[in-house]
């Protein structure tokens, strides 16, 4: 035998062995014997119905069923302008979006961004920010309007004024052939009750997410999620996922973000308990001043509030509690032909390396029941440049104003079940998942691509694939 | 050939057997939308009534008219609780259009429609579109039901609360309920403003019970519908789902669970009246309707026919007593609760304790009917 074949066997061994195990690596990603296990063993439900979304984990005993009960009854009961005779639920306002947390979180679920007029509904809000940092280097506020667009107040005030929306059509091909059109909506205000809008105010149309798997996000080690950060691109697929760093006000400092749509938020109980603030007008032990600017607060001195805080601490904790033990409904059709064919395109087209399929929890979660679960929620919770067409040119922390964090995809098959709609993206502007995958950009550019290469047949699987989830 | 004539008459038998049980699920459907129809009805009738009432001491406001008033609204109210068994399945009551929160939202938005109690000074805060005639020049059901479209919002300041709340006020007292003066209507700020509020909203109240009762008499579409043999199984799942949400979800856990760990005195629903017991044993009543297939109406006639007892019996007859008693259980539990509820509350929780665990259990046994038929069917902790 000559020296030179031993080196090409040498070689083709070596090659052999790294092509076996990456294709090992990619193999144990896409195998998945419980994949059927959306949110785990304990907080999957196998339903599918329009009550998908709202059901607890397994195994709540009685004394945490009446938390969650607790929870439910906050989540889903409007809450009236103070004074009232019902003193548990009132202090809403004096400036609001919605006056229950259901009202845009339809059955746990998405909301509905667009009424049949094709404006915009409350499940649709606006932050709103001006150039600079505020203190804690997130969003500065627009002097007279504050983070947020209230279009409702309570009596004996103004709200800040009313959004209406036009959309323009962008059609396009597939390589194939087949046509698609995309629609990118505009936001005018109007009706502006407190003065001018800063001439250089960047506002952001944000649609009410699902809630259901909140908990189990809220439940993964920084660790794990910091294991996909990759910001420099090192391994050169393109792909650069950063994570965003925001204030943690319980915490007094900046910690990894990672609810909402650009991962402003760092825990569920903030993400909550701003939620209250920032929609409802409802201050809490997180958040005690109402949500207006000085202007405002001084105007609004008078009106009376729901006490202080308006949402007690036990009542913060059992939303928290009822958000944190939503279950996650199961997949559906998962061994079908066309669905495996599809997750097989998924992968290959490199969804997955944002849309992460599947990861463990911490094993210090609380509650203990979303511990050491394995769930498959295909979301990273990174920052990702998704292109110039999806960009809101609004920064949030860490996040610019190209950067979205991976949106979950669990239980989006169920959408049109539970929310009776399908809209997808930031502002609702895709009108169902295939024009969401369009919209992608930016590090997307390569994965959409490779979908638009892929023939109708093929197209198809992978959107059968997404409604499984 | 023996062995024929013997395997012919017991397939013949069987097959029998199972037409009947598909002869007597028609009936149980349709016999349920009459009763639902019959229920509406009596509940349009009702609030018709109250409506004549609250006409006739618009025009003459006196403190014995002002009874007679309260007196029809608290007439008014058994019947409709009765009907809350039929919500939960999307059905005319709850379906897309949403009427349910129309005619029985809660909690009220007591400020915006009239003067309220400031908690902190104890002083009276002139709020409410009833005592700003400049914002608000006239009293409407258009102004009311203000574009609800783009805000898509469940109004609270129409229905039976809203008129409950004109009737009594805020129910600022321990050992009593609201105690409004009918003096509200003659001598105080904004009197004519008040009465025209209270004329709008229950009109309003009338008008949409009678389109729910319309939505269920026959020939009307989704009455058809319901009753078609294809739907009846699936009508059989709504009937079932609507009871046990009723029991479960919303009696058991929002109402009273809730209401014990709130221990805030007013968080019932019919708070501004203290009658509250009434609508939970009402609920109950309503629930044991429709297990029965028997609404008695007001005017004392009897809608009859088969109920799920008698279902239950044609599958599987040894089931039937233990499902009968937790119903029955269960109406007895709600009975036991001592009046009023805001006090019940704080001092009786072992009394509303047994009540949820009668109520639960009614829930598991409405699941366990599901079962004996055949049928797919989910109860959650929770409504929405």
């Amino acid at each position: 035998m000559s020296y030179r074949f031993v080196h090409i066997v040498g070689i083709f061994i070596f090659l052999m062995a790294l092509v076996t195990v990456s294709c090992q690596e990619s193999e144990s990603a896409m195998t998945d014997n419980e994949e059927e296990f959306s949110g785990g063993k304990t907080a999957t439900v196998f339903i599918k119905s329009a009550d998908a979304l709202g059901q607890p984990l397994n195994g709540l005993t009685h004394e945490e069923i009446r938390h969650f009960q607790m929870g439910n009854s906050l989540n889903r009961n409007n809450w009236v302008a103070a004074p009232s005779s019902t003193t548990a639920r009132d202090g809403l306002g004096p400036l609001f979006n919605a006056t229950a947390c259901a009202s845009c979180h339809v059955r746990d679920g998405k909301g509905n961004p667009y009424n049949s007029q094709d404006q915009p509904t409350q499940s649709l809000l606006f932050r709103l920010s001006v150039p600079g940092k505020n203190e804690q280097g997130g969003p500065l506020a627009d002097p007279a309007y504050g983070l947020q667009f209230a279009h409702q107040s309570v009596i004996g005030t103004k709200p800040e004024g009313t959004v209406s929306v036009e959309f323009e059509e962008i059609s396009g091909h597939y390589p194939d052939g087949t046509a698609y059109s995309l629609r990118k909506p505009t936001f005018t205000f109007s009706g502006l009750n407190y003065g001018e809008m800063h001439p250089e105010i960047m506002t952001s149309a944000r649609l009410a997410p699902p809630m259901a798997g909140m908990g189990l996000l809220d439940a993964l080690d920084e660790q794990t999620i910091l294991e996909w950060e990759d910001a420099e691109d090192k391994n050169n697929d393109g792909i650069s996922g950063r994570p965003n760093y925001v204030w943690d006000v319980r915490k007094q400092k900046t910690v990894l973000g990672r609810f909402g749509w650009k991962a402003n938020e760092p825990t569920a109980e903030q993400q909550i308990a701003g939620a209250f603030s920032g929609d409802m007008g409802i201050t809490s032990a997180i958040f005690p001043e109402e949500n207006l600017t000085p202007a405002q607060a001084q105007l609004m001195a008078h009106l009376p509030n729901g006490g202080t805080p308006e949402l007690e601490d036990h009542a913060l904790e059992d939303v928290l509690f009822y958000i944190q033990t939503l279950a996650t409904p199961a997949r559906r059709n998962w061994q079908d032909e066309e669905v495996k064919k599809g997750k097989l395109l998924f992968f290959k087209a490199g969804c997955e390396n944002c849309h992460r399929s599947k990861m463990t929890t911490s094993e210090t979660a609380f509650p203990k029941h979303l511990a050491n679960q394995t769930i498959r929620p295909y979301t990273d919770l990174l920052l990702h440049d998704m292109g110039e067409g999806l960009a809101d040119n609004r920064p949030d922390f860490e996040a610019s104003g190209r950067e979205w964090r991976t949106a979950p995809l669990w239980s989006m098959g169920l959408q049109k079940t539970v929310s009776k709609h399908t809209f997808f993206l930031h502002d609702g502007r895709a009108r169902n998942p295939e024009e969401a995958i369009l919209w992608h950009g930016g590090e997307a550019e390569k994965s959409k691509q490779a979908f638009m290469q892929y023939s109708l047949i093929e197209r198809e699987a992978l959107l059968r694939f997404l409604d499984s989830l | 050939m023996k062995k024929l004539i013997i395997l012919l008459f017991i397939s013949a038998l069987s097959f029998s057997c199972s037409d009947q049980k598909t002869e007597m699920e028609q009936q149980l459907v349709e016999n349920y939308a009459n009763i639902v129809y019959a229920n509406y009805e009596d509940a349009y009738i009702k609030a018709k009534e109250l409506q004549t009432k609250i006409d006739e001491f618009v025009s003459n406001p006196t403190e014995e008219g002002f009874t007679a008033t309260k007196n029809a609204w608290l007439d008014a109210r058994p019947v409709y609780s009765q009907t809350e068994a039929f919500r939960f399945y999307s059905g005319p009551i709850d379906d897309e259009e949403g009427l349910e929160p129309y005619i029985n939202s809660w909690p009220l938005d007591e400020n915006f429609i009239d003067y309220v109690v400031n908690p902190n000074s104890g002083k009276i805060m002139n709020t409410g579109i009833i005592n700003d005639p400049e914002s608000f020049q006239e009293i409407s059901a258009e102004v009311l039901l203000k574009e609800n479209e783009i805000h898509g919002e469940a109004d609270v300041k129409v229905g039976y609360h809203a008129i409950e709340f004109l009737l009594w006020g805020q129910d600022l007292y321990e050992e009593s309920a609201g105690k409004r003066s009918f003096t509200d209507y003659t001598t105080a700020p904004n009197a004519e403003r008040r009465k025209t509020y209270l004329k709008v909203v229950s009109a309003l109240l009338v008008e949409h019970l009678e389109t729910l009762k319309d939505a269920w008499k026959h020939g009307s579409e989704y009455r058809s519908a319901f009753v078609k043999k294809e739907n009846v199984r699936n009508s059989m799942i709504n009937i079932l789902t609507g009871i046990g949400k009723l029991s479960k979800g919303e009696l058991a856990g929002e109402r009273m669970t809730v209401a014990m760990e709130n221990k805030d005195q007013e968080d019932e629903h019919s708070c501004f009246s203290d009658n509250t017991h009434n609508d939970i044993i009402y609920n109950q009543m309503g629930m044991l309707n429709v297990y029965l297939g028997k609404y008695k109406r007001i005017d004392g006639t009897v809608i009859e026919g088969p109920g799920f007892d008698a279902l239950v019996t044609a599958y599987q007859p040894e089931s039937t007593v233990a499902i009968t008693a937790s119903f029955q259980d269960a109406l007895k539990a709600c009975q036991e609760i001592p009046a009023p509820f805001d006090q019940a509350i704080l001092h009786h929780t072992d009394k509303i304790q047994s009540a949820v665990r009668a109520l639960r259990k009614q829930s598991d046994e409405v699941q366990n009917i599901a079962s004996v038929l055949g049928l797919t069917l989910v109860i959650p902790e929770t409504n929405e």
